[in-house]
């Protein structure tokens, strides 16, 4: 099928500006496209348009044209789009509605009036290509991540759509799962010679399988359309706030000569040889390390052990303690355990044996409330945390609980709210925030307290690279400049190669490592146990043949924060 | 072990148990029947029998007895705190339905224990709790969703069927929302728990209804979304995977029930005498 957009806008109704302005887009039949952008570019609306969702659920304004196989689609009903386009949703537990797997599977067939007779071989031959045939019965609570979204792609695949679209397939998935699930969409595509179209900002993990073309998207405009190795020679990447691959960006560091007839789209087929003096001159010219000098312990955890039913131990015998001014990661796979660690640090639940002391004192002595002054949980999803309308009642709010005096509360509230570059929104409702705004809220509501301990659930979820930047800079500032111990949970291995020094690994509720980061992400068995997965940082330091690849690491790393410092001043 | 990790829920159980083979509209029509039979009557003797034969079917289910032992635990004691309370407001019912009277124990006023009052309130008892092995063995062998077709092949819109299933696919996850909510809430100083007074609770709970709301007002607009994407709502009716079509056994329970049912309203208006006392 090819999809015309011809000089086509949108604009939602509840806005003044439109969201998509002159698109002028074709995608060929068995094409495969990445779609890429920062949040608010418009490539989400653009794949509402093209599934139906634009016009037919979410109303607004549309001009110019989109064709599909040469029709007009102004005239299209709904479910025409469904039949030729086929949406896996960035929220795989939203559009999981069946409760099995091959009830899911089976929900648009049900919804065509097949007969449950004919329905059975179609739902377990389409759970075979995504290698889910034995689970049919299986219900969404017992999946992995992983599964769940290879049941949403089968819940597509059922339909015989010519065109499969993909909503930030990878936004939710650890490093390992979201490779496999762009290696099966990939083997679709060569299987099935459907057109594939990915929207994602992760561009690196996409290109672990080739694309044809790239579209990038800034501020509702088209502002490339081109193959990926000329899009990477570019410096459009760094222009609009997208992440370069990490080798790339090490190449790029090293001053290595690189132009748009280089293979770079595929870290194999880079040319080695061609970079390896300018990278290996520029690793020469490394400083000598200084040592990070060691600090009294803040967090100390001795064997904490915690079971949810009495049956399986969700945390076993976990100990590792945190320095004073540290800035710590814990990593591992979804349902490793490592978000109970801090439900039990915050009190809300209670260890079955182990023991949790901060500066000496035993936590289990003190209450939710008493905790929660001495550390800070930012939760990952801000929605979870906001109660109050208004900005300033918000971050008010821990204050007005310890029973402050006003004149105190506004002071300390006006200079957090200064310190998170949220001042020119003080007498704003929370509601007029966007999500990394609303993140920032919540820090600041939590900062307010002056926690000595910090602790961010996922800091990165659901924020584009340009935004996670500016935010981690800042948690980075708070460390560094006010001393502020930090802890991070995530999945994410740039945000914990960039910004923390050391890791914390958890798989099966054990701990399997607790080390210098750049010494974890050497270990590329100990990242297959976490379902974490080395970076290109380390397989071109071994291409390289450099023999300190965690020196090699660390001397990126400096790079790195020394340029987005001088970025952001 | 922390008594509140025990899991406590009453949810399908698949024990692959003969009642589990039959069809989700054999066992939704027996359930249906059920308490047919049981509001039809107040004879203590077919209310034993009701009452021995749901506790054999439950015992079919092959689920495990520890698994409901606290639930009939909770209904027995709540059902019986209700005889006192029945007691308490009309202590002379027996006598008035029976018409006699044979006090057993002397109180004042006119709290005097009579055997018809007991028999009555034993009867009642026993009459509401007949219909709770049932209700299990139903929620306990009945998929979900095979629940919602049944609905459906019974009369109820499609729509309205599949809402039944969407609530129980999606309870676990708003569950885990408020879960985090109040968690998110209890540490910057709101407090849920018994230390506060009552009223301050109340309250303190509301805050965290205001955020669950919200958020679940955004997931169902996603679902929506996903819903209309993959075609629901095109058609005037739909078709159910987890529909079976009616088996042998189906039938024969079926026509089973069927005459059951006949013949306990045939016995209900045939009656002379409501209230079965044989003393």
């Amino acid at each position: 099928m090819t999809i015309e957009f011809s000089n086509f806008s949108f604009r939602y109704e509840s806005l003044d500006k439109p969201t998509l302005k002159n698109i002028d887009l074709r995608i060929e039949k068995g094409e495969k496209i990445v779609i890429i952008g920062p949040s608010g570019s418009g490539k989400s609306t653009l794949g509402q348009c093209l599934n139906g969702l634009i016009p037919h659920a979410i109303k607004g304004e549309v001009s110019g044209k989109l064709e599909l196989n040469g029709h007009n689609t102004s005239a299209l009903d709904m479910h025409k789009f469904t039949e030729q386009v086929g949406t896996v949703l960035q929220d795989t537990d939203s559009q999981f509605v069946g409760l099995s797997i091959g009830e899911d599977i089976a929900f648009a067939l049900e919804n065509q009036l097949m007969s449950n007779l004919d329905m059975y071989p179609l739902v377990k031959s389409t759970a075979k290509m995504v290698d889910l045939e034995d689970m049919l019965e299986r219900s969404p609570h017992d999946l992995s991540g992983g599964q769940k979204q290879r049941v949403s792609l089968a819940g597509i695949l059922v339909d015989d759509v010519d065109t499969l679209l993909f909503d930030e397939p990878l936004a939710s998935l650890d490093p390992k799962t979201g490779k496999a699930t762009i290696e099966i969409i990939d083997q679709l595509h060569q299987e099935t010679g459907k057109t594939i179209i990915i929207i994602e900002h992760r561009l690196e993990d996409v290109l672990h399988r080739d694309v044809d073309r790239i579209i990038l998207m800034e501020k509702g405009e088209i502002v490339a359309d081109t193959t990926p190795n000329s899009l990477l020679a570019s410096d459009l990447l760094e222009v609009h706030g997208i992440r370069e691959p990490l080798y790339l960006s090490t190449l790029k560091a090293a001053q290595a000569p690189i132009d748009s007839n280089d293979q770079l789209a595929k870290f194999e087929q880079l040319n080695f040889e061609k970079y390896k003096s300018s990278v290996k001159t520029w690793f020469d010219s490394m400083p000598a390390r200084h040592q990070i000098e060691s600090t009294s312990t803040l967090l100390d955890v001795k064997g904490l052990t915690y079971s949810y039913d009495g049956e399986k131990n969700a945390l076993e015998d976990v100990t590792f303690s945190v320095g004073k001014g540290e800035f710590v990661s814990i990593l591992g796979k979804n349902g490793s355990g490592k978000s109970t660690i801090t439900k039990l640090v915050m009190g809300v639940l209670e260890q079955d044996s182990g023991s949790i002391h901060l500066e000496g004192v035993d936590l289990s002595t003190l209450s939710i409330f008493e905790r929660s002054q001495k550390v800070g949980v930012v939760m990952q999803n801000p929605n979870h945390m906001i109660s109050h309308h208004m900005i300033f009642d918000e971050v008010a709010f821990g204050l007005r609980n310890r029973g402050l005096e006003e004149a105190a509360i506004t002071e300390k509230v006006e200079s957090v709210l200064e310190l998170c570059g949220l001042s020119k929104f003080r007498h704003w409702p929370i509601e007029a925030l966007s999500y990394g705004q609303k993140k920032r809220v919540t820090i600041a509501s939590i900062l307010v307290l002056e926690p000595q301990l910090l602790i961010l659930d996922e800091p990165t979820a659901g924020q584009d690279y340009r935004n996670y930047t500016s935010m981690l800079g800042f948690i980075q500032k708070l460390n560094q400049e006010l001393g502020i111990t930090v802890v991070i949970i995530s999945h994410d291995m740039h945000l914990v190669l960039e910004y923390t020094t050391r890791s914390i690994v958890i798989a099966d509720s054990k701990l399997i490592a607790n080390a210098p980061m750049t010494d974890v992400f050497c270990q590329p068995d100990l990242l297959e146990k976490a379902n974490l997965s080395t970076t290109s940082l380390l397989e071109l330091a071994i291409k390289m043949q450099i023999n300190q690849p965690n020196l090699f690491m660390q001397h990126f790393i400096n790079h790195e924060s020394q340029t987005t410092l001088v970025g952001l001043s | 072990m922390n008594a509140s990790k025990v899991k406590f829920g009453i949810s399908y159980i698949d024990t692959k148990s003969p009642l589990h083979a039959l069809n989700g509209i054999t066992k939704f029509a027996l359930f249906l029947a059920w308490v047919t039979v049981v509001l039809t009557t107040f004879d203590l003797r077919q209310i034993i029998v009701l009452i021995v034969t749901g506790l054999l079917l439950l015992r079919m289910t092959k689920v495990p007895f520890r698994v409901y032992k606290p639930l009939l635990l909770g209904t027995a004691s709540v059902l019986t705190l209700n005889a006192v309370f029945m007691y308490l407001l009309a202590p002379t019912q027996g006598q008035q339905l029976i018409g006699s009277e044979h006090i057993l124990l002397t109180l004042p006023g006119n709290y005097s224990l009579s055997q018809e009052t007991l028999f009555y309130l034993v009867t009642v008892t026993l009459k509401y709790f007949s219909m709770f092995p049932i209700a299990l063995v139903f929620v306990f062998t009945t998929h979900p969703t095979e629940f919602a077709a049944s609905l459906n092949r019974l009369g109820v819109p499609y729509k309205i069927a599949y809402a039944v299933s969407l609530t129980l696919r999606y309870l676990p996850e708003v569950k885990k929302d408020f879960v985090n909510i109040m968690h998110a809430q209890q540490a910057r100083g709101v407090e849920l728990s018994k230390k506060a007074p009552l009223f301050k609770r109340m309250k303190n709970v509301a805050k965290v209804l205001g955020p669950l709301i919200f958020s679940s007002l955004d997931r169902a607009d996603e679902i929506s979304n996903a819903m209309t994407l993959r075609g629901f709502g095109r058609h005037q009716s739909r078709t159910w995977f987890s529909q079976s079509p009616l088996k042998k056994a189906d039938v024969i329970a079926l026509s089973l029930i069927g005459v059951i049912v006949i013949l306990a309203v045939l016995k209900r208006l045939y009656e002379t005498q409501l209230f079965w006392y044989p003393l």
